[in-house]
């Protein structure tokens, strides 16, 4: 499997090539931070250009779009994460480690259980309160993406 | 339809009244075999030497009261002994003898460079007669001082505008020069001395332009100025009573201020000014009135310079929200006047630059600005931890030796990877970047950041003056052997106005600027030998389309009182507008549609390739084909073309009609026409009209245009062969 040709296939997968590696996704990126730089968004880009590989490391991502927002050249760094995975899906399977993400999101609609740690903090931020949906659920259930 | 065609080709386009044409046949001293027969109708001349200087008298002779045809070496070697332009050149060595083809090609590509000059228009010099020996300078900056220095040295008057109230510009507030770190003074007091101390040059401070009329030779030119030496006693005393405090790029100072540069005086910086009127108070002589003065000049030099990038505009930094982080030259000012006093600074190279969200291009200088500022806080406070970051370090040339001093001998750390944010953190700062050496996040805690923005043009003047721009900056001027060229001739652009530049660069540029002048407005007239577009105003104003104003990559053509016309300063005789014009009322002088199409029906014969080479690439390779021993089909005949972009529709489908069975056109690289685009508009056209002769029964792909650059000979080779195959 070549990483390139698959990525080439998308608009978003296309930007691939436009980055040149100056680490500003990196440098903020939250997941970075947390993981000892373990998951590093330039790393990945620049592996997938030069090897045309994948990695576990891509299912860190929070999906925060920071890289995406802040990126100089204008790489769709976080679209081009989401369609690492979804590659790898395709190749390989949803690995072991996703697995309770996809229970907590097929039991409450979110990745992580909304506690009231959540809202509290959402309300200092004039955000609206978020709830619990079983709609995901139905979805999964349609789509096959529940594991049985 | 083929049918059709070909008895369009019958219909030969008739001559009319026109002078005698004369054929000159070199044999480059029996290199060249000839036909046996040789008869054109026209009186034919063998000659055996061209180089001779007999022989180009003769022909030079010859041309003053008839047509010309020279069939010969290529033109590429020809043109220098003829400059006026007025000889149709047959390249007969180079496409002919050197390829190993036949003699008989001779008589037809002679043939159609003689209906070509038959239906052409003669080709003659444009003179505009210079009325003002005198040009202005736009900036007192480096590049102002320095071009307004040595046009004056010339003998040509020069007058100079400044829009502050003091002369220096950037340099002017800066306290050291890269790469030595220099101080300025070294350069710009003796620069400043040398210029006041001319008679010729005629200095306005506080001046800005109002208006700006007419061209080359004869400009009429409007500034608004406040004067440069305030009147008075006490001036000292008026700074002290002046309530306005303003930010000069670090430095506190007062709306009157002193800097010590020219005029020797207290002066107002309008820009900040109130007219609070305190400072009359003190001292009544002060006249803030402005005045308007009207100057005729017959040259202008830009040398507007550059300004910093607004830095609150990356938000990532934090510039303006909070104090220590600064820009280059805040940073340099404070630094070097002892206002500040780090124990630790990160300097961020590329802020907000190589960046599409804010300014996409490298400003090239800031690399070692960068690399100066590390040294200066090393060279005044050795015990100043000093980090830069950055993407890639371009110290290009011999400014690699002071990349290595400050790594090596300085001790600064250079981290690679651009910070993602800054935070404060208690009474210091948290740059948080990626060290991709490393590939692990690092945090640095800091006193001061310094962010390397990039440099924007300081300048709307360029809109005024006609000049196209990019980013701001003017358009890069393709076919110029001097940087500091621009169209209009009459302008010159010298220094940072051009493109961010260093000082030493800057001081190169002016003089250039400065010669291109002195050059100009010592003639008495300035002539140009570039073939211009004409237009037919009868034709023109029954279609009125306007498309080739669109089409002038030069803004040449434009409308004058509804009408369409050429401006012959500005136009470069590329003949894209021609293309595009359908009713044939745009012309371009010895390339008319009337003419190539009559060169194209004598020129072709049943089953021949013609190719349209560009002059300033393809054509050049098809002459290398020549000198190198290579050769191609018998039946490719080539016809020069100023550019890719002439040619159009009617030219192609002529070709086909006269018995072509395939046409090639081929040019400048992409991105590298001679007249920026004219490579692109020809293939746009050709896919366009390979549709259209599908439906004429024509195999689309026997129409080809190609990319040959003047060196791929072998690739010319290549594609005429496939043609040929086909």
């Amino acid at each position: 499997m070549d990483l390139r040709k698959e990525l080439a296939e998308d608009v978003d997968g296309k930007t691939l090539n436009y980055c040149f590696s100056c680490g500003m996704c990196t440098g903020g990126c939250p997941s970075a931070m947390m993981t000892e730089s373990e998951y590093n968004p330039r790393r990945i880009l620049h592996r997938a250009v030069i090897e045309g590989k994948l990695e576990d490391d891509i299912w860190l991502c929070t999906n925060c779009y920071l890289c995406q927002e802040r990126c100089p050249t204008k790489t769709k760094v976080a679209d081009l994460i989401s369609l690492m995975r979804r590659v790898y899906v395709k190749h390989k399977s949803i690995p072991d480690f996703i697995k309770p993400l996809v229970v907590n999101l097929g039991a409450c609609g979110f990745t992580q259980h909304i506690g009231e740690l959540e809202n509290k903090r959402r309300k200092r931020m004039n955000l609206p309160e978020i709830k619990h949906t079983s709609e995901i659920r139905k979805i999964l259930k349609k789509t096959g993406g529940l594991y049985e | 339809m083929r049918t059709v065609l070909k008895k369009i080709r019958n219909k030969r386009v008739k001559s009319g009244s026109k002078p005698q044409t004369k054929v000159f046949i070199c044999t480059c001293k029996n290199e060249i075999i000839l036909p046996n027969e040789l008869d054109f109708g026209e009186e034919t001349t063998i000659i055996e030497d061209i180089n001779s200087k007999d022989t180009i008298e003769k022909i030079k002779k010859a041309a003053l009261n008839s047509r010309v045809i020279l069939a010969g070496p290529s033109p590429r070697i020809m043109e220098k002994h003829f400059p006026e332009g007025n000889i149709e050149f047959v390249n007969i060595r180079e496409h002919v003898s050197w390829v190993g083809h036949k003699p008989d090609k001779i008589i037809s590509l002679i043939s159609g460079a003689i209906a070509k000059q038959k239906n052409s228009e003669n080709i003659e010099a444009k003179k505009i007669p210079i009325k003002n020996k005198s040009a202005l300078v736009i900036g007192g900056g480096i590049a102002g001082l320095e071009s307004a220095r040595h046009i004056a040295k010339a003998g040509i008057k020069v007058f100079l505008i400044e829009k502050e109230p003091f002369l220096g510009g950037v340099v002017g507030k800066l306290d050291r020069l890269y790469p030595e770190g220099t101080p300025n003074s070294h350069t710009l007091y003796p620069l400043i001395n040398e210029v006041l101390g001319n008679e010729n040059i005629k200095i306005y401070t506080n001046s800005e332009i109002e208006q700006i009329e007419g061209g080359l030779g004869d400009y009429k030119i409007i500034i608004k100025t406040k004067g440069n030496i305030i009147e008075g006693k006490n001036l000292r005393k008026c700074e002290e009573a002046c309530p306005i405090s303003v930010d000069d790029d670090g430095i506190e100072r007062k709306a009157f201020y002193y800097m010590p540069t020219y005029p020797d005086s207290y002066c107002i910086d309008f820009s900040s000014c109130t007219k609070c009127g305190e400072c009359v108070k003190i001292c009544p002589e002060i006249s803030l009135e402005e005045k308007t003065v009207s100057l005729n000049v017959g040259a202008i030099v830009v040398a507007t310079g550059l300004k910093d990038y607004d830095a609150s505009l990356i938000k990532e930094y934090g510039y303006g929200k909070y104090d220590n982080v600064l820009t280059k030259l805040q940073f340099e000012r404070k630094f070097s006047s002892g206002l500040i006093k780090p124990e630790s600074v990160v300097i961020i190279n590329c802020a907000g630059q190589r960046d599409q969200n804010y300014l996409p291009y490298c400003s090239r200088v800031c690399c070692m600005i960068g690399l100066k500022e590390a040294k200066l806080i090393k060279d005044v406070s050795p015990q100043t931890e000093v980090y830069v970051n950055y993407i890639d370090m371009r110290s290009y040339g011999s400014f690699e030796e002071l990349y290595n001093t400050v790594r090596e001998q300085y001790g600064v750390r250079f981290i690679q990877g651009r910070p993602s944010e800054i935070i404060k953190d208690d009474d210091k700062l948290l740059v948080r970047s990626e060290d991709i050496l490393l590939g692990k996040n690092i945090e640095i805690k800091t006193d001061y950041v310094v962010l390397m923005t990039g440099f924007v043009p300081d300048t709307g003047l360029l809109d005024k003056l006609g000049i196209p721009t990019e980013n701001g900056f003017p358009t890069e001027y393709v076919n110029s052997s001097r940087s500091v060229d621009s169209n209009p001739k009459s302008v010159f652009i010298a220094g940072a106005a051009a493109y961010p530049k260093g000082v030493s660069e800057t001081i190169t540029d002016a003089r250039e600027a400065a010669q291109g002048v002195t050059e100009l407005l010592i003639q008495e007239h300035a002539v140009f030998k570039t073939p211009t577009a004409i237009i037919n105003s009868d034709i023109c104003g029954e279609i009125d389309c306007r498309i080739c104003l669109s089409a002038c990559p030069y803004g040449a053509v434009y409308l004058k009182d509804e009408k369409v016309s050429v401006n012959p300063e500005l136009c470069m005789g590329c003949g894209i507008c021609t293309a595009t014009c359908a009713a044939g009322a745009n012309q371009l002088i010895g390339c008319e549609d009337r003419g190539m199409l009559s060169q194209i029906t004598n020129t072709v014969e049943e089953g021949d390739i013609l190719a349209f080479l560009c002059k300033w690439s393809s054509y050049n390779a098809a002459d290398k084909t020549g000198y190198e021993g290579l050769s191609y089909p018998e039946n490719v005949k080539i016809i020069r073309i100023p550019c890719t972009g002439r040619v159009d529709a009617q030219m192609i489908l002529k070709a086909y009609s006269s018995g072509a069975k395939s046409v090639l056109i081929a040019g400048c690289p992409p991105d590298a026409c001679h007249y920026f685009t004219g490579n692109f508009k020809a293939r746009k056209r050709v896919i366009a009209l390979r549709e259209l002769i599908e439906q004429f029964g024509i195999n689309p792909k026997s129409l080809r245009i190609e990319w040959i650059g003047k060196e791929e000979s072998k690739r010319f080779v290549d594609v005429v062969n496939e043609l040929n195959n086909k």
